[in-house]
């Protein structure tokens, strides 16, 4: 199994941090994981994306070739990714911020509310949890005491208690997704 | 931190590594993308009683981890294009005086301040030639977070064994890439300290080589003292203007490196036995190449790839062994073509060298490898 | 200053082996190292104790005259190198010495960061006013308007004030003598050694071959007479107008001040890092 993601935004998102979150988390459960990240000269407002591969094999090129998976939480991150070649490829955008209309987006576009999500649920800020969770739901050799455990290293207190709640919604949005595959 | 595996950056290994080696002393300015070495050596190293000096540029600092060196610590820096630039000078310092010590440069695109988040290795002719004056050099470059943390260990060895500075030519696309790494223990690795003087010498020369062209480092403030000297010197460490002791000294510092070739060089083969074409890379091209050759196997052609793990001294010997019966070469580089050179120096004349080129700061993909084999497959 | 018990004499930190020495007739480097040969004997130290770090320039030569433990390196760069062999090496007693071109011209930024870190070293700078090893160009220390050989028409750069900079800049211990004032060179080298913290002893010093020369001042003697001419102590100097001061030599000390050296800061660092790994 070799799973392709990526999570893209601008800086300040914590885009890169979901992807290492992801990474460590498949590490733990004894998969291969590999993390790559771009970022434009400032590490604040510009696009930024990070690869992860996670993979039960040995990880040659690191960066995602045929992605299976793309979460975008800013406009300038959809338009890296308006022309995506992998026909299974799915692209989850946040439309709680990108207006999609304008875009002659396909079937492998989904728009989910994120942001709006992690904020009702009391963390805008989250969003990049929510996604780890989105995410994670793709991969079932991912278990979620793993994904608790590396919440629990990065966070504490209350900010980890809301995580770990919105890591669960971020699954359960993620399996409805690949419901409509 | 004992065997644990840990899910780092190849940055972060990096100062592992050292810490595992036994490093003291980093000394160092901030540069992307090299700062995540520094940032975590300022945090690892005065939890072990070491120091960590940020120093007012990259000369300082190169200045600086030289002196650590001189006063007995295991000393590191770390830096990136610009930086590098500036730290020529006194590497050669470190390479006329002998000192020990281990600078890393996590490349980026340049010239100048070039693309400055982004990665590249044209800096591997620089790391070659970037000094003024005769001398060999040894480099080294790591294709994964692990061999980050194990390549970074083999620098501190040979650099003590051999009393020079070593480069550490990693590239942002290893420094930034972040994977499972292993973290091994001091017990589990092997560890090397410079050689040391025997005791009751009448008289300590701190420049007379013993067999292997390496003369053995008193320790200061010890029984001995020490000279330490830039210009051309005797053994005695006193300056001297005689052409035979400055001829005989540019010999030994070149000989103690390429005389030791065989000890010093270090690589990885991937399927090259009995394949048909050979992908010849280092660093973060490795990755791209490897999977070049997997996605070439598929159809149906046998390709070998040989990773460099020390690219100075050149291995011009085995590159050509590994090549003679090869229907074409590919050399994958992040510049405009620098190994590709002294790959064509070392193969017969016969066999085709192609390039794999990429210099617009973006990562080199397998495509563009395959690209350049059609190109061999064509001639 | 009492003399301590004499257990090595100055003659034991002296390399006799490589005299005479290449410094020119008239020049006043031979009287700076006999004054600090003299401050090692009475420092107490060993000769295993010392390491002297120096750059290059004619007063960079000087260890090739030193029966200690002896750094020569690249010209500038003498301060960062006596900094990562003293953080490694804590109980060596490090030099760095270094005349006006490597301390304060090329390497003047480390000049200033040494200064500010109040790293534990004592630079010695010899100042004689220009480059003589290269043939007498000008430094940034070379006087307003003086001919040298790249200054045929006059020098137009203002000198720059090593002590004034240093202190400014955070050096715990600053002096400035010159060569004419011999005793001075000797006590405050000494103070220097037993200083904790950055201590930076500057000695003036005539260059009759090539400052001197270029200068109407082509003999030793006319230059120290003028050395005695321009030197104007710190406390007389106190008292004085700018323009009464202009092209004045100012010596004394400038700054001895007890406080947090380098080592002493870095040591609480190491042991806030410690508390911090046993916390984890």
């Amino acid at each position: 199994m070799k799973y392709e993601i990526i999570f893209s935004g601008i800086g300040g998102q914590g885009v890169i941090l979901a992807g290492s979150l992801l990474g460590e988390a498949a590490v733990s459960c004894g998969l291969r994981a590999a993390q790559t990240q771009a970022y434009g000269v400032s590490a604040r407002g510009g696009f930024t994306k990070t690869d992860v591969i996670i993979s039960d094999d040995e990880i040659l090129y690191p960066y995602a070739l045929t992605p299976d998976l793309i979460i975008v939480l800013a406009e300038p991150a959809l338009l890296h990714y308006l022309n995506v070649s992998n026909d299974n490829c799915k692209v989850i955008y946040d439309s709680s911020i990108i207006d999609a209309s304008k875009y002659d987006l396909d079937k492998r576009y989904f728009g989910l509310p994120i942001v709006e999500i992690a904020k009702e649920l009391g963390s805008a800020r989250s969003a990049n949890i929510l996604s780890l969770g989105i995410a994670a739901s793709f991969i079932v050799d991912i278990s979620l005491e793993q994904l608790d455990n590396v919440l629990e290293k990065r966070f504490r207190g209350k900010i980890l208690g809301k995580n770990i709640e919105i890591l669960r919604k971020g699954i359960e949005l993620g399996k409805s997704v690949a419901l409509t595959r | 931190m004992t065997g644990k595996i840990g899910f780092i950056l190849g940055n972060e290994a990096i100062v592992e590594g050292a810490l595992v080696s036994g490093a003291t002393f980093f000394a160092g300015y901030p540069i992307t993308p090299s700062s995540e070495i520094a940032e975590r050596a300022s945090r690892r190293l005065p939890q072990v009683g070491g120091y960590y000096l940020q120093m007012e540029d990259e000369i300082a600092s190169i200045a600086a981890i030289i002196g650590a060196s001189i006063g007995g610590a295991k000393a590191f820096t770390a830096t990136s294009g610009p930086g590098f630039s500036l730290m020529q000078e006194n590497i050669g310092l470190a390479v006329m005086a002998e000192v020990p010590c281990v600078i890393i440069n996590v490349q980026r695109s340049g010239p100048s301040t070039g693309l400055a988040t982004k990665p590249a290795q044209a800096d591997i002719m620089q790391a070659r030639w970037g000094r003024h004056g005769d001398h060999s050099i040894i480099a080294i470059s790591p294709s994964t977070v692990q061999e980050c943390f194990d390549l970074i260990i083999f620098a501190f060895n040979v650099a003590e064994t051999y009393r020079c500075p070593v480069l550490f030519m990693a590239d942002a696309t290893v420094g930034h890439l972040r994977e499972g790494c292993v973290l091994r223990s001091k017990d589990e690795v092997e560890i090397i300290n410079r050689k040391r003087p025997p005791e009751g010498l009448d008289e300590y020369y701190p420049y007379k080589a013993d067999e292997d062209l390496v003369p053995p480092m008193a320790t200061l403030g010890g029984h001995y003292l020490s000279r330490f000297h830039s210009s051309s010197h005797n053994e005695k460490g006193l300056p001297t203007s005689s052409p035979e002791e400055a001829k005989d000294l540019i010999k030994r510092l070149y000989d103690k490196i390429e005389k030791n070739k065989d000890k010093i060089v270090k690589y990885k083969t991937f399927d090259v036995d009995g394949s048909d074409y050979l992908l010849i890379a280092f660093g973060g091209a490795v990755r791209a190449a490897r999977q070049a050759a997997l996605d070439a196997k598929k159809r149906g052609l046998k390709v070998g790839v040989l990773q460099l793990q020390t690219v100075w001294p050149f291995p011009a010997e085995y590159v050509c062994e590994l090549a003679k019966d090869k229907k074409g070469v590919v050399v994958p580089e992040m510049n405009m073509g620098q190994i590709i050179g002294e790959v064509r120096k070392a193969v017969p004349d016969a066999i085709p060298v192609v390039g794999a080129n990429r210099y617009d700061g973006e990562p080199l993909a397998p495509y563009e490898i395959m690209k350049a084999l059609d190109e061999v497959l064509s001639l | 200053m009492s003399r301590r018990s004499k257990e090595v004499s100055w003659k034991a930190f002296l390399r006799e082996e490589s005299l005479p020495h290449q410094w020119c007739a008239g020049c006043g480097y031979g009287v700076i190292l006999k004054s600090m040969l003299y401050a090692f004997e009475k420092s107490g130290l060993a000769p295993k104790d010392v390491v002297v770090v120096t750059g290059i320039g004619c007063w960079g030569k000087a260890d090739d005259y030193l029966y200690t433990n002896t750094v020569h390196v690249t010209h500038g760069r003498a301060l960062p190198i006596a900094t990562g062999i003293k953080v490694a090496n804590p109980s060596l007693k490090v030099l760095a010495l270094m005349g006006d071109g490597d301390s304060a011209t090329i390497g003047g930024n480390h000049l200033i960061h040494s200064s500010r870190r109040n790293i534990d070293v004592t630079a010695i700078i010899a100042n004689n006013l220009n480059y003589g090893m290269t043939g007498g160009q000008y430094s940034c220390t070379t006087p307003l308007d003086s001919r040298t050989s790249t200054s045929w028409y006059g020098d137009p750069e203002p000198a720059l004030d090593i002590c004034r900079l240093t202190e400014t800049a955070g050096a715990s211990f600053v002096a400035r003598t010159t060569v004419y004032h011999v005793g001075t060179i000797e006590r405050y080298i000494l103070m220097a050694l037993s200083h904790e913290g950055f201590s930076l002893v500057e000695v003036i010093s005539p260059c009759p071959t090539y400052f001197g020369r270029y200068n109407k001042m082509p003999k030793a003697p006319i230059m120290l007479n003028w050395l005695k001419d321009k030197a104007i102590s710190i406390e007389r100097a106190k008292n004085l107008s700018e323009e009464e001061l202009s092209g004045a030599i100012v010596t004394g000390v400038f700054a001895d001040k007890k406080g947090h050296s380098f080592l002493s800061r870095y040591n609480e660092i190491q042991a806030r890092a410690k508390k911090d790994l046993e916390g984890e």
